[in-house]
């Protein structure tokens, strides 16, 4: 008997975190359609004039890819060597420290990179080429704070690979570069790219560090030391002051970064599908 | 607290309102960084730099350097005010960095050489006392500081306000009232504000 | 070793400084500009004079109250999905791609879209406007499927021999969940608790939108409150002179994220090796 009653209560549960993401769906669609349907194309063609009820976002779109994917041939790099490196190549005693300090890495606030980025980065790179807030500053700093879940993704799945292949290839005095080449990475390869995918999505759906670095002009991303501005970017930093229309613009791209980031798991799982899921 | 022209429904839009109810004073600086040794700037060089016209230093009279003109967002009572008061377009700006709050502005004039933007007086001043690296620049030959807002010289002021929506109930005319006392005029001096009273 | 793997060690130390430089010089400027302003009565004092004078104690208290409003819905929704994914659904099936597809999809939401969810649905729909109710909800609805992956991971880690040994002895479906399972895997759960505390305490743009930005102590969950997290963003970005108390502010948060981790693992690792609730 309360076998069935507690055999509801967790479908129910279930149900709840999914009923979360249907809200989120339908509540934006539910906001957004009919401002989308009168903008129609307009919503690409044109420009970022809020003021003049303009509400173009192409170029802020291309303003979060461009900073995501940067930030991602960045980190993911580095993301596997790290990983790899740590698991076979790093001095057993270092792997503790080093995982720890990826720990902290994940815990700092957003806003804590966001805020190094503007002090530190920006001026920085402003001494190379001014005005120093950029896309490459945004870039730079979302690399930072995706690394380390990409790492620990890649441990795991580095983890996964059975003992019997490593002794294997000991056996066969193939050298650890070598082990990894040809061994390693081949079959693990899925599970780190769709570990990694995910972390795309966290990266186009950063917020603070973003608005704090990229230097927010509207803009086709075209230098790399050039500002650009990222639809989360612009959803923060115009919220506040919006209303009527331009708020349901916002509104609007908050659905279209939830679209993109469906689609990019689609991927992911497409990806991963060769792999047995691990989280 | 900046000035706006009505009162906020929950779409955003704003429906009615009971007349804005200045309560202090406030100016609008263009700051430029420390290291920069201009100090002083018109309105007709401002309307250039910022249409992308001037795009040098030296036409300013200092090194060969490339402006990092700053904008605000849009949306804010700051830019608003700028626009209107220098008679620019927001589409006709060619700004490199575009920030929200004054803060941003002042930490991202700071920490460019080149940078030049426009933040409230108040806490330029504040900042600009603390040690932070930016300069306020005189405007059509007043220079920008809370005093000059109070004595009313300064061209570039901004009144800060309260709205309320609807009937005015007793307690919130009190508060009105509380709000423009002399009780409080310090408060808005500690913020770098002049007090509606003077 | 051979020579390929001597320079592959290197370079990867090389990596590893690259790095941690950036990471070691933000904890040390956050701590050179804050630590002077750290101190007792900055823990223990309400801010004064919009926070550039005082101290951060209704903040710790608004953060502390979200983050209890947070765990007590995602903690028991996200263990009985949990339960629900590793005890009901057959691995493989349909149900358990779309379920899983549903939390990644959440997973990988930007967070500003909770933030903009609270607002309409939480605050307006709802009808409970900028409070610490709103903002507990909404970044309780971020940290679920974390919380949910992390449970579930524990849970199904719990050796079969144990769910064999239960079932012949006639133990109920319930206290098979309740007196072993879930006692089993009650580490790996409270690293799900930890993981979700973590990601709540340094998110700001959703509590931008939901429980607003009002310092004084709350009276209740209706009211609003501010977190930590929108102090730090606050000081720093809207505060003339408020950047020596964001970096504080810092310090604190990240201090309190270390503490809670540690003493979650600490508290773990005993019962580990000791067995069984």
């Amino acid at each position: 008997m309360a076998d069935r009653w507690l055999h509801r209560l967790l479908w129910l549960s279930a149900m709840l975190a999914a009923l979360v993401l249907g809200g989120i769906v339908v509540l934006l669609i539910g906001r957004t359609a009919p401002f989308i349907a009168q903008q129609g194309m307009d919503l690409l063609a044109r420009q970022w004039y809020p003021g003049d009820g303009e509400f173009g976002m192409a170029a802020m779109i291309a303003g979060s890819l461009a900073v995501a994917v940067l930030a991602l041939v960045l980190a993911a790099p580095l993301a596997v060597a790290l990983a790899a490196w740590l698991r076979y190549f790093a001095p057993g005693w270092l792997r503790r420290p080093a995982l720890a300090l990826f720990a902290l890495m994940a815990g700092i606030p957003s806003v804590v990179y966001g805020l190094w980025g503007l002090l530190v980065l920006v001026p920085w790179i402003n001494g190379w080429v001014p005005p120093g807030a950029s896309w490459l500053a945004g870039s730079l700093v979302l690399a930072l704070m995706i690394l380390p879940l990409a790492l620990l993704v890649t441990d795991a799945a580095l983890a996964q690979v059975p003992p019997d292949w490593l002794h294997a290839g000991a056996a066969l005095a193939l050298s650890r570069v070598g082990m990894l080449r040809r061994v390693v990475l081949p079959h693990t390869a899925p599970a780190i790219a769709s570990g990694v995918v995910l972390q795309f999505g966290r990266a186009l759906g950063e917020t603070m560090a973003v608005l704090m670095v990229c230097g927010n002009v509207v803009q086709w991303p075209g230098s790399v030391f050039e500002p650009v501005r990222t639809l989360t970017a612009n959803i923060a930093l115009e919220m506040s002051y919006a209303a009527g229309d331009h708020r349901i613009a916002l509104f609007a791209s908050g659905l279209l970064l939830m679209l993109v980031t469906m689609a990019l798991l689609a991927l992911s799982w497409r990806l991963g599908r060769r792999h047995h899921g691990t989280a | 607290m900046s000035q706006t022209e009505a009162a906020v429904r929950d779409d955003g839009i704003i429906a009615s309102v009971s007349g804005p109810v200045v309560v202090a004073r406030d100016g609008i600086a263009m700051i430029v960084n420390a290291d920069n040794p201009v100090d002083a700037i018109t309105r007709a060089e401002v309307r250039a730099l910022y249409r992308g016209e001037t795009d040098n230093w030296q036409a300013l009279g200092w090194t060969d350097r490339p402006v990092t003109v700053i904008n605000k967002s849009s949306g804010r009572a700051t830019l608003t005010r700028f626009l209107e008061y220098f008679g620019l377009d927001n589409r006709n700006v060619e700004a490199d960095m575009v920030i929200g709050e004054n803060q941003q502005g002042i930490q991202a004039v700071a920490s460019a050489p080149a940078a030049i933007g426009y933040v409230s007086v108040g806490a330029a001043e504040y900042e600009a006392d603390a040690g932070t690296a930016i300069r306020l620049l005189k405007l059509d030959g007043v220079a920008a500081s809370t005093s000059a807002v109070g004595a009313g010289r300064y061209p570039l002021g901004r009144d800060l306000n309260l709205i309320t929506t609807g009937e005015r109930s007793a307690m919130v005319q009190r508060f009105l009232d509380f709000a423009r006392s002399d009780a409080v005029a310090d408060l808005y001096r500690k913020h770098y504000f002049v007090p509606a009273r003077g | 070793m051979v020579r390929r793997d001597r320079v592959a060690t290197g370079f990867g130390a090389v990596l590893l400084l690259a790095v941690a430089m950036p990471v070691v010089s933000m904890v040390f400027s956050i701590w050179d500009q804050g630590h002077d302003e750290l101190s007792l009565a900055f823990l223990l004092q309400d801010p004064r004079q919009a926070g550039q004078a005082g101290g951060i104690a209704s903040l710790m208290i608004s953060t502390g109250w979200i983050l209890a409003i947070c765990l007590a819905v995602a903690v028991p929704v996200g263990l009985g999905c949990a339960l629900y994914l590793s005890e009901q659904v057959p691995p493989g099936s349909r149900r358990e791609r779309g379920l899983g597809f549903v939390l990644d999809v959440l997973a990988a939401t930007p967070s500003i879209v909770f933030g903009l969810f609270g607002y309409q649905f939480l605050a307006i729909t709802l009808g409970f406007g900028f409070s610490l109710l709103s903002g507990g909800i909404a970044l309780s609805f971020m940290v679920l499927p974390l919380m949910i992956r992390s449970a579930e991971q524990a849970l199904r880690a719990v050796p079969r021999a144990h769910r064999q040994a239960a079932t012949a002895l006639g133990v109920t479906r319930t206290g098979w969940i309740t007196r072993i399972l879930v006692p089993s895997a009650a580490p790996g759960i409270a690293v799900g608790v930890i993981l979700s505390v973590g990601r709540a305490l340094a998110e700001t743009a959703v509590l931008l939108f939901t429980a607003g930005y009002v310092l004084r102590r709350p009276d209740s969950v209706m009211d609003s409150g501010r977190a930590l997290s929108v102090h730090i963003y606050d000081m720093a970005m809207n505060v003339p002179g408020g950047a020596d108390r964001a970096a504080a502010t810092a310090v604190v948060l990240i201090t309190a994220l270390i503490l809670i981790n540690v003493t979650i693992r600490g508290l773990i690792r005993p019962s580990r090796a000791g067995g069984h609730a």
